[in-house]
């Protein structure tokens, strides 16, 4: 079993609802984002890119890529992060986590985020604390992988919502990406629904020259006609 | 390792066309005994409830909230259409919802002003009482008209917000219509097809093979139904997306159009031109459904009435609102007069000049709308008009025979194309290509405006009609501009002195939200009432304040224009603190203001806000109609039920009776009766002629080209085009529906807590402008400020802001203080609230940007109202992305 999820580019809107109910589902602290959606060549939201004489606005989702060859995982002096054998899923083990941060350093894909100090708390009714996101902690056997409430000075990433892959459901990003542009599955499983949707299809990994073997497939998206007098006279 | 910035290894990657395509391995079997490898989590105890996510976005998507000790902790897709489709539905900020809902600006407590005008938190029974005084006194002593009522849009929710329709009409105050207010109202519908506007549900989009897209930015405003595009791409159809903005939904048409500001008029007038030079067009259906073959008088400029002409009478039994005019039969070689009363296959001429004889004894010339059509059509070249669109004229020719030729065709008219002061002009020509393309009535094909949550879908009148109704209506536009001697809507003979507000926030969301200011601040506006579960400006600033419950703790019927399915909002959590269902709070109302309608309104306990919020669902779908009278409360409580429809097959088709079983236009528009609208198009046919005074006296009788500006702000002030040179766009963003979840934290998060300005580079260094400048935007009526952005995707002569910005974010300033409400007197030729009234045109509003000098404000550097003893230091903010 392998799990991996495709992203096609060619369905995917920019719309952010993968990262935002990713932050919400996992109960991510202010500042903390498992999942972003750039647009490729711009820090901003909403800006249009030249790219080859066209303007463009390539939406890239990026998360965790999974990796085979995790460096993050080759790095960790307390082995806090691990790779499940079963499933392919890194994890990292909250308990085990010193907060030395050289899997940031070794992740060529800058996904991984952290505590720098105690988590803020979102303010709710009264002055009150509120809470959001899946309630309870879950441990891979013996690993803290995830809990509502984070301990200061780790490090945090996709868990593929290992606290619901493991009940047999797909990542919150898969079931609510409003453009279904989002598949999860079993890559050695041949009736999955990854392998089905990817079937004949041509796709590319990020990062091949690092040699990491991500698990996260995407698909081009298509190019985009233009008739553009305004570039052309900019020009 | 190599040590690579992720902003470089974005640019890198996300250049997808240069990232070599490799085969996925799909070699590899999977063995049995590895199906649950992580350990399984423990089942949560919690429950998942169903409701429907229902703000002013208009996409009621069907959400499930996971409740624990009495708060939602998070919020997923119901994803149970039974048409797969439309699974997964719903969006980032419904799913954030919850943050809102249990947030810091939630309303737990009435408010109301003491005498030192301070707002004080106050019992329900003292706000109740001092409300019901004030605008008992204010009707009395002004008139119960001078009450004026805003409710978001009715669409969204027929039980609480159907509450506020009926104690209008219990008392006669003058509804503000949502339409017009809101820029909604398509002016184009009612003078092309005499209705309110008929549309696609968005599972259609799929059906089309060719959607031409007219400023509808899809891909941000309607996130949910986007991806039928991209089926219909998928199953071999093409999207051209026109706007002078790059923008996602350019980003995944197939082809964009960079069309100049507020050209798509002259675009589509071209596009009309070169498919009938071309002999593409559809002549039957010119003929059968349009006002093609009816001649018209060429002296006096109108139709000539079947009635007037020598040895012709009108066709007998025909009410008065519609007309029997006259076309010349090839076949019988003669003029016949022709039937409003049914669409018959005919030998109509389509073209040519007539000598009709009158009974008056005199001779008319005449020709028919088509020959008038073709002769306007000849200024309109795509040689001319590729100058005022910016688009050479073979794309032109291209798009056209495109148009033409692929079918289904769909045309998507966009607020960005719309709310101009000549947006009905627009509207008009995009329909003509619809029609000369014989996509009316098609699947998949026609044209359609989705700009609200507008549309009411069943018969609601059970409920919001009362015995003794007293209805009366005023659009917004009369209160600023004051009164015009042309107009045909009613005015409060003292003006407006109270305002009723509903689920809206008029003093930040309404054009010249500033004007609005000044009338509360100077008392002009006696008495504001505002319903809300958020702390708005309108709910801060009001006279009484009552806190109401969301779309999570209460009973309520939503429909949408964009998917066929009724759907319930529920109470899966009681509302926090004093908060309590609108229901109640308008039955307390009516009674506290004339304890004799308590028949129209009987009374109940607060605790018993659902069993008579069922009773009204029971009514509404019981009365409701042939629409709706076969669903059941039980089943709604379960899931969503669709509407019926007249049509065969799965999705209903706009149009479909009057193309196959030739019924006349036009289609109803409730919640009015036929007769009330059908004077809009009194042949019963598509009428793209129009011959009422005002629009032979603007030259507007057929569809054509005017520029911006020159109507409005340029008339009314000369150096404005030199002053103000750059076109205003309030966009709406991703990550609000108007100004709902401005408030968000994670929404927040996304957007660095900032407002920002979009220009070209160009137009920002023109004026010494610097990407992260803080500027300001501003005309002669007002001004908005945010952070600069440098985008090439913007065209040079426009500024962007995003609309929805509370002004507590913003300095204080407001977007909607440079827009004013223009009134076209083409719209004032009829008057029917929400069907025929004044546009709101939002886009005609000129500007320049310049740098602020007050400073950025607090809350940009502040990490926002979402930390409680956080320890991201202040002024630190969140860049989303900006470390990549």
């Amino acid at each position: 079993m392998r799990y991996a999820m495709a992203i096609d580019l060619d369905r995917c809107i920019g719309c952010r609802t993968c990262a935002v109910v990713c932050k919400c589902f996992n109960s991510q602290p202010q500042g903390i984002w498992w999942n972003r959606v750039f647009t490729s060549g711009t820090p901003e939201y909403d800006v249009a890119v030249k790219v080859d004489d066209q303007l463009r606005m390539e939406f890239v989702p990026l998360s965790c890529q999974h990796c085979s060859n995790a460096p993050c995982q080759t790095v960790c002096p307390t082995q806090a992060t691990y790779t499940d054998a079963d499933t392919g899923t890194v994890l990292i083990d909250y308990d085990r986590c010193i907060g030395c941060r050289m899997c940031a350093s070794a992740c060529p894909y800058g996904v991984r985020q952290f505590n720098w100090s105690a988590p803020a708390k979102m303010v709710g009714l009264d002055g009150e604390e509120q809470a959001y996101g899946y309630p309870e902690p879950y441990r891979d056997g013996e690993h803290l992988v995830y809990t509502p409430v984070r301990p200061e000075g780790v490090m945090e990433k996709c868990t593929f919502c290992a606290q619901y892959t493991s009940q047999g459901k797909d990542p919150a990003c898969c079931t609510a990406c409003p453009g279904n542009a989002r598949i999860f599955g079993d890559m050695d499983d041949p009736s999955s629904a990854i392998r089905k949707y990817l079937e004949g299809k041509e796709t590319y990994t990020l990062g091949d020259e690092y040699h990491t073997r991500p698990n996260v497939y995407y698909l081009a998206a298509h190019k985009v006609e233009q008739v553009d007098n305004v570039s052309q006279g900019e020009e | 390792m190599k040590e690579m910035t992720r902003r470089a290894f974005v640019e890198l990657s996300a250049g997808a066309a240069c990232a070599a395509g490799a085969a996925v391995a799909l070699e590899g079997a999977v063995s049995p005994d590895q199906a649950c490898a992580l350990t399984p989590a423990e089942p949560l105890d919690e429950t998942w409830i169903r409701t429907t996510c229902s703000p002013n976005c208009t996409g009621a998507c069907g959400m499930e909230a996971c409740v624990q000790d009495g708060k939602v902790r998070m919020i997923r897709q119901a994803a149970d259409y039974p048409y797969e489709h439309y699974n997964p539905r719903g969006c980032l900020k419904g799913l954030s919802f919850n943050t809102m809902q249990n947030g810091p600006d939630r309303l737990t407590r009435p408010l109301i002003r003491n005498e030192a005008g301070e707002q004080v938190e106050a019992d329900w029974d003292t706000a109740l009482d001092a409300a019901a005084d004030k605008l008992r006194a204010i009707m009395e002593k002004y008139g119960p008209d001078s009450v004026g009522v805003i409710y978001q849009v009715q669409g969204t929710g027929h039980i609480q917000k159907g509450a506020l329709v009926r104690i209008a009409n219990t008392f006669g105050w003058s509804v503000i219509g949502g339409y017009e207010l809101n820029g909604d109202l398509p002016m184009f519908w009612p003078e092309t097809f005499g209705c309110q506007s008929e549309e696609l549900e968005s599972y259609c989009w799929e059906d089309s093979r060719l959607t031409l897209i007219f400023g509808s930015n899809i891909m941000v405003t309607r996130m949910p139904d986007a991806h039928f595009l991209t089926y219909s791409q998928e199953a071999g159809g093409r999207v051209i997306y026109f706007d002078p903005n790059y923008s996602a939904s350019a980003e995944r048409a197939d082809e964009w159009v960079r069309i100049a500001p507020d050209s798509d008029g002259a675009f589509a007038l071209a596009m009309a031109k070169a498919i009938i030079d071309e002999g593409l067009f559809d002549a039957h259906f010119m003929r059968t459904y349009t006002d093609s073959p009816l001649l018209i008088n060429v002296a006096t400029g109108k139709r000539i009435l079947a009635s007037d002409v020598s040895g012709l009478e009108a066709v007998p039994g025909i009410p008065d609102y519609r007309s029997s005019f006259v076309a010349y039969d090839e076949d019988a070689g003669a003029f016949v007069a022709t039937t409003p009363l049914e669409l018959p296959d005919n030998a109509y001429a389509l073209t040519g000049t007539f000598e009709v004889p009158l009974k008056d004894g005199t001779t008319a010339q005449a020709k028919t709308g088509f020959q008038l059509l073709t002769e306007q059509l000849e200024q309109y070249a795509p040689e001319e008009v590729a100058g005022i669109c910016d688009v050479d004229a073979d794309t032109i020719k291209r798009i056209a025979r495109d148009a033409a030729n692929t079918k289904p065709m769909h045309i998507i008219f966009g607020g960005g194309t719309q709310q101009w002061y000549h947006g009905d002009l627009k509207g008009r020509a995009c329909a003509l290509v619809a029609c000369l393309t014989g996509n009316i009535g098609q699947l998949g094909g026609g044209i359609s405006t989705y700009v609200g949550q507008y549309k009411t879908r069943f018969n609601t009148a059970s409920w919001m009609v009362p015995e003794g109704a007293v209805k009366t209506s005023c659009p917004f536009h009369y209160w600023v501009n004051g009164p015009t001697p042309q107009m045909k809507a009613p005015y409060p003979k003292n003006g407006f002195k109270a305002l009723v507000v509903g689920w809206g926030n008029p003093l930040e969301q309404h054009n010249v939200a500033n004007w609005l200011r000044d009338a509360v601040d100077t008392g002009d506006l006696e008495c504001v009432v505002c319903l809300d579960f958020q702390r708005t400006l309108t709910a801060t600033e009001a006279t009484f304040t009552f806190p109401c419950a969301s779309w999570y703790e209460k009973t309520e019927l939503t429909t949408t224009p964009l998917h066929p399915y009724v759907q319930l909002q529920q109470r899966l959590v009681d509302p926090p603190g004093e908060a309590r269902e609108e229901i109640w709070i308008f039955t307390e109302l009516a009674n506290r203001i004339d304890p004799a309608k308590e028949p129209l309104w009987p009374r109940f306990a607060p605790e018993d806000s659902e069993k008579r919020a069922d009773e009204v669902l029971a009514l509404l779908l019981e009365k409701g109609g042939p629409t709706i009278d076969h669903l059941t409360p039980e089943e709604l409580r379960r899931g969503p039920g669709k509407l019926a429809h007249a049509n065969p097959g799965e999705k209903r088709i706009p149009f479909w009776e009057q193309i196959n079983e030739r019924i006349p236009f036009p289609t109803v528009s409730r919640p009015n009766p036929l007769d009330v609208t059908s004077k809009f198009v009194r042949s019963g046919r598509i009428e793209f002629y129009r011959d009422e005074d005002i629009f032979l006296e603007l030259n507007e009788q057929l569809p054509c080209y005017k520029p911006p500006f020159e109507d409005t702000e340029y008339k009314d002030d000369p150096e404005a085009r030199e002053k103000y040179p750059l076109g205003y766009t309030t966009r709406n963003s991703a990550f609000r529906v108007h100004a709902t979840y401005v408030n968000d934290p994670f929404m927040l998060e996304l957007q660095d807590n900032t407002p920002k300005v979009w220009l070209n580079p160009g137009t920002a260094a023109e004026r010494g402008l610097e990407q992260g400048d803080w500027v300001e935007v501003y005309n002669s009526r007002g001004t908005v400020q945010g952070q600069l952005i440098e985008d090439p995707g913007v065209h040079p002569t426009q500024c962007i802001f995003d609309q929805g910005w509370w002004s507590a974010y913003d300095n204080k300033t407001s977007y909607n203080s440079l827009i004013w409400p223009w009134i076209n007197p083409t719209n004032e030729a009829y008057y029917l609230v929400s069907v025929w009234s004044p546009n709101m045109a939002w886009n005609e509003t000129a500007c320049n940007v310049r740098l602020a000098d007050g400073g950025v404000p607090q809350v940009v550097k502040d990490t926002g109202k979402s930390v409680l003893g956080g320890s991201i230091p202040e002024g630190s903010g969140i860049e989303y992305g900006k470390e990549a």
